[in-house]
């Protein structure tokens, strides 16, 4: 690291506008309780395959990352190119099963750069997706009725 | 009708990274000006690398930064009340901010320093109040949510005055509110900590420490910067950006060499960069002001006074993710993440960057247009 010292920095602003090319996602893959636990690599097919149902083989190839994934909570951090950001989150709210079993996955927080913390039950929100969710559950429900 | 709705799939909610750089020794310098407009902070973290050992004088610094204390069920007239404001408000920087709300769901409130009492409150007890205010930023065609601003330093806000009077009235009697308060209290006097105890006795009062945690990482891949280059070079230095996200992945304990065929990941650490031998991370949680940080950053600062391995050193602040401001008065709001937060990279000769990050309405439009 030496180096000859540079003269001191001018001030110089630059603003970047929703110029982050990745997004980021801190999620919890919710089993009933029991069943055996998915590996880093299964996770990892398991939001393939989600991408794969919903989006089809283009969207299976959706480049995802599995920066960090822990065995005993379930939850990791993914990452994902941000125009993609809107595939994975949806196809992630609408899995409903992982080898035959109900799961969900709960996306617990969104950001661009953010630190681990502890209670993160704390940010658990009602987003977006799964107030659709909610929608499309009762609309299936008056169908019923109708029927 | 398809079209539209596909071309959205493709969108990412808009965000915001405002990058400086400057000199923190420069007379204009408005590095300080920065930290002390965000006044709610829960986590601040510092990476040095090159470093095993902490210095003296940083590690009483870190242990300085203070209790904070938290009183369950506290009315919120009582801010508004005569007393507090003389002995607290009037004589000192005095932070509230309740605690356990959510910015999106609940309805919040938070004193600032220059003694702005700010309420965030729904549709149905804004009316109840019957207090002015102002329709959120955030609550789209149909205003579901109102941000009231009182000004307690103000001087037509004596307590004889009506508007004193018709304030009391509401909080007291109209629709008495209640939270959850975490507060802290600066004067260049001393620490008030015990003026608080004794101030809220009536009151449940807790006083807390911030929660410190110090490790060490071995062999840590950093980016190579150079303080004049804030797009970075290829193959000479990295980017603002790239740091950014390395600094995301080092504290989220992240791994950092993949190959580009992985199947897990393909997060590698930014081209160039050099293998550090240990790098020291310390972490600080709690209700932390910004008086404080400001005192840790001159310490930084200074680290760099005596010859030094380490090129650079990086100094993170985390803001609430639920309080109703974030720099000084911009109204914040969750959306997705309700990320507002910023991040000094401090450099050998005392050159800075600075990085704030959030929704592009989180920030006032000084941030922006000044260039």
């Amino acid at each position: 690291m030496a180096r000859a010292e540079p003269p001191a920095a001018a001030f110089e602003r630059r603003v970047l506008r929703s110029a982050a090319e990745h997004h980021y996602l801190r999620v919890r893959l919710e089993l009933p309780d029991g069943g055996a636990r998915p590996s880093v690599a299964q996770f990892k097919q398991l939001v393939v395959s989600a991408l794969r149902e919903l989006h089809g083989e283009v969207g299976a190839a959706l480049p995802v990352d599995v920066l960090m994934y822990e065995e005993k909570t379930l939850s990791a951090v993914l990452r994902v190119i941000s125009s993609g950001l809107v595939k994975l989150w949806s196809a992630l709210t609408l899995l409903g099963y992982y080898q035959n079993r109900r799961c969900a996955f709960r996306v617990l927080q969104f950001w661009v750069l953010k630190c681990p913390v502890k209670d993160a039950y704390f940010f658990l929100r009602r987003s977006d997706f799964q107030l659709l969710c909610i929608l499309v559950k009762k609309s299936q429900l008056q169908q019923k009725l109708n029927d | 009708m398809a079209a539209p709705q596909l071309r959205r799939l493709g969108q990412a909610p808009r965000h915001l990274l405002v990058c400086e750089k400057g000199h923190a020794r420069h007379a204009r310098s408005r590095h300080a000006a920065h930290v002390r407009d965000h006044a709610y902070n829960c986590r601040v973290s510092f990476l040095i690398p090159e470093c095993g050992i902490l210095p003296e004088v940083l590690k009483s610094t870190v242990a300085d930064v203070g209790e904070y204390y938290l009183v369950r069920s506290l009315p919120v007239h009582e801010l508004v009340a005569q007393e507090f404001i003389d002995a607290f408000v009037k004589k000192g920087s005095c932070y509230a901010l309740s605690y356990n709300t959510k910015i999106d769901q609940d309805n919040t409130a938070a004193l600032l320093p220059n003694g702005k009492l700010i309420l965030s409150v729904d549709k149905d007890t804004y009316e109840e109040l019957g207090l002015q205010g102002r329709p959120s930023q955030y609550s789209g065609k149909k205003v579901m949510r109102y941000i009231i601003t009182i000004d307690l330093t103000d001087a037509g806000f004596h307590p004889d005055s009506k508007k004193h009077n018709r304030v009391l009235w509401a909080l007291k009697e109209k629709k008495p509110l209640e939270f959850d308060f975490l507060l802290a209290w600066y004067t260049n006097i001393g620490a008030g900590g015990s003026t608080l105890m004794s101030y809220f006795s009536k009151n449940q009062i807790q006083a807390l420490k911030p929660k410190i945690t110090f490790s060490t990482l071995r062999d840590l891949q950093c980016p190579v910067l150079q303080s004049n280059e804030l797009q970075g070079k290829p193959d000479e230095s990295c980017s603002t950006e790239e740091l950014f996200e390395w600094l995301g992945a080092v504290l989220n304990q992240v791994s950092l060499d993949n190959t580009s065929s992985s199947f897990l990941s393909t997060y590698c650490c930014p081209q160039p960069n050099v293998m550090v031998e240990k790098a020291f991370l310390c972490t600080i949680t709690g209700f932390i002001i910004p008086e404080k940080i400001i005192q840790l950053l001159e310490q930084l600062c200074c680290y760099f006074g005596e010859p030094k391995l380490a090129y650079w050193l990086t100094l993170t602040v985390h803001g609430f993710a639920d309080s109703p401001v974030s720099w000084r008065e911009s109204e914040h709001g969750f959306h997705k993440g309700g990320e507002n937060l910023y991040n000094f990279v401090i450099f050998r000769n005392l050159d800075y960057w600075l990085q704030m990050a959030g929704t592009s309405r989180r920030m006032p439009d000084i941030y922006l247009q000044r260039s």
